[in-house]
């Protein structure tokens, strides 16, 4: 199967008549009513609970996911090892952008790491917005630009050369992801065993 | 207990095993070494031995339940349970609010003190991780005809659905232990 099922049910459509993802829009940029009112008939709710998966790898993914609770994370399988690549709580917008951008499949895994309520949009749905609503240009640009500074971020991360540092750079960034999700998808984000990872920990409550 | 609807019985099994998930990750997996590893103040188990005796069950239970699953009895479309009266008096044992009463933990149950307190928890957070699959899975599953052996003897099976029950009842029993033990250590 090469789509991405969506479980969806048309009373939770018209129960919709406030958006959690046009709030979070609402923050970035004023926001139109009518814009509102085409979020809030263009996008639907998904639940998706504790550690299922959201994509698979071979699949193609068509839609952006406003995460409204809980925590995503995305991973590679190397092997039998998962190398955590992403971990995005809450208030972020996710989406495999291989599959938006080049319309590729996705290469990933995106699971939920909590029992997550997630707010989704196809990528037609916002093209077309860019169109009716132009102001979404540049609430788009402003997204873009905060995904590719958290991106240049993973990606700084992971040539820091000691675990040591990593790991410092983690707690001073993102301590409050330890409260939330097990230690073992910290250590593989952080390219790291789980040994090592409770070893820094000790050393630094200490 | 009365038959009742087993998709009714495993949501309200998963919804305690997030219950204890999240309570891993965000109190135990937290908590410095020592603190783990104290022993209670009437002398009892630390923290790191409640789950450590936790996961020695797991370490049975969970491949045991993986194999009833994946070799079903009856029929997978039956979506009654009934607990068996054995199913039933194990788990009415370990009900803490039923009683108070202590019980002695095998040998190979009682977890020695010189534990790795970290590799522990992340372990009993494996376990359960596992336990919620399975649980999903079991929905499939005819919980009432397919059965699974205790740890005491494989001449005795408990129903599949009785085998959770249990196991997630005595998970609870001993998560209360450690976060009573919690409360009265100074962090």
């Amino acid at each position: 199967m090469l789509t991405h099922k969506i479980n969806r049910t048309t009373s939770e459509k018209e129960k919709m008549i406030h958006s959690p993802l046009a709030d979070f829009i609402r923050t970035l940029y004023p926001l139109g009513k009518k814009a509102e009112q085409y979020i809030i008939q263009n996008s639907f709710h998904k639940k998706i609970s504790r550690s299922k998966y959201l994509l698979k790898p071979g699949e193609f993914c068509s839609y952006y996911y406003y995460i409204h609770k809980g925590v995503l994370r995305a991973f590679i399988k190397e092997g039998k090892k998962e190398i955590t690549t992403w971990i995005n709580p809450e208030n972020e917008i996710t989406t495999s952008i291989r599959s938006m951008s080049r319309n590729e499949p996705s290469l990933e895994y995106i699971q939920a790491l909590e029992n997550s309520d997630l707010y989704a949009m196809s990528f037609e749905s916002m093209q077309k917005m860019y169109t009716l609503f132009p102001e979404m240009n540049t609430v788009a640009r402003m997204l873009l630009e905060e995904y590719y500074a958290a991106s240049e971020e993973r990606s700084y991360i992971s040539r820091l050369p000691s675990a040591e540092k990593r790991y410092s750079h983690f707690n001073a960034t993102r301590p409050e992801l330890v409260n939330r999700i097990p230690l073992k998808y910290v250590a593989s984000y952080l390219g790291m065993s789980e040994e090592t990872l409770s070893r820094l920990r000790s050393k630094k409550s200490m | 207990m009365k038959a009742m609807s087993k998709f009714k019985l495993l949501s309200s099994l998963e919804q305690e095993v997030e219950k204890h998930l999240a309570e891993a990750v965000s109190v135990f997996q937290n908590l410095p070494e020592e603190t783990l590893l104290k022993p209670a103040p009437d002398g009892g188990w630390s923290m790191a031995q409640c789950l450590a005796h936790l996961n020695s069950y797991g370490r049975f239970y969970l491949p045991a339940i993986t194999y009833a699953i994946n070799h079903p009895a009856g029929n997978a479309t039956n979506e009654k349970f009934k607990s068996g009266w054995l199913g039933n008096y194990f788990t009415q044992m370990m009900q803490p609010g039923n009683s108070t009463k202590k019980y002695k933990s095998p040998k190979d149950h009682s977890p020695t003190p010189d534990l790795d307190a970290r590799a522990v928890v992340a372990e009993f957070i494996q376990q359960q991780e596992q336990l919620m699959r399975c649980l999903r899975k079991a929905k499939a599953t005819d919980i009432n005809a397919t059965r699974v052996p205790v740890s005491i003897s494989k001449w005795i099976r408990l129903k599949l659905g009785d085998t959770f029950r249990f196991l997630i009842a005595h998970n609870e029993r001993h998560m209360l232990q450690a976060k009573r033990h919690l409360i009265l250590c100074p962090l």
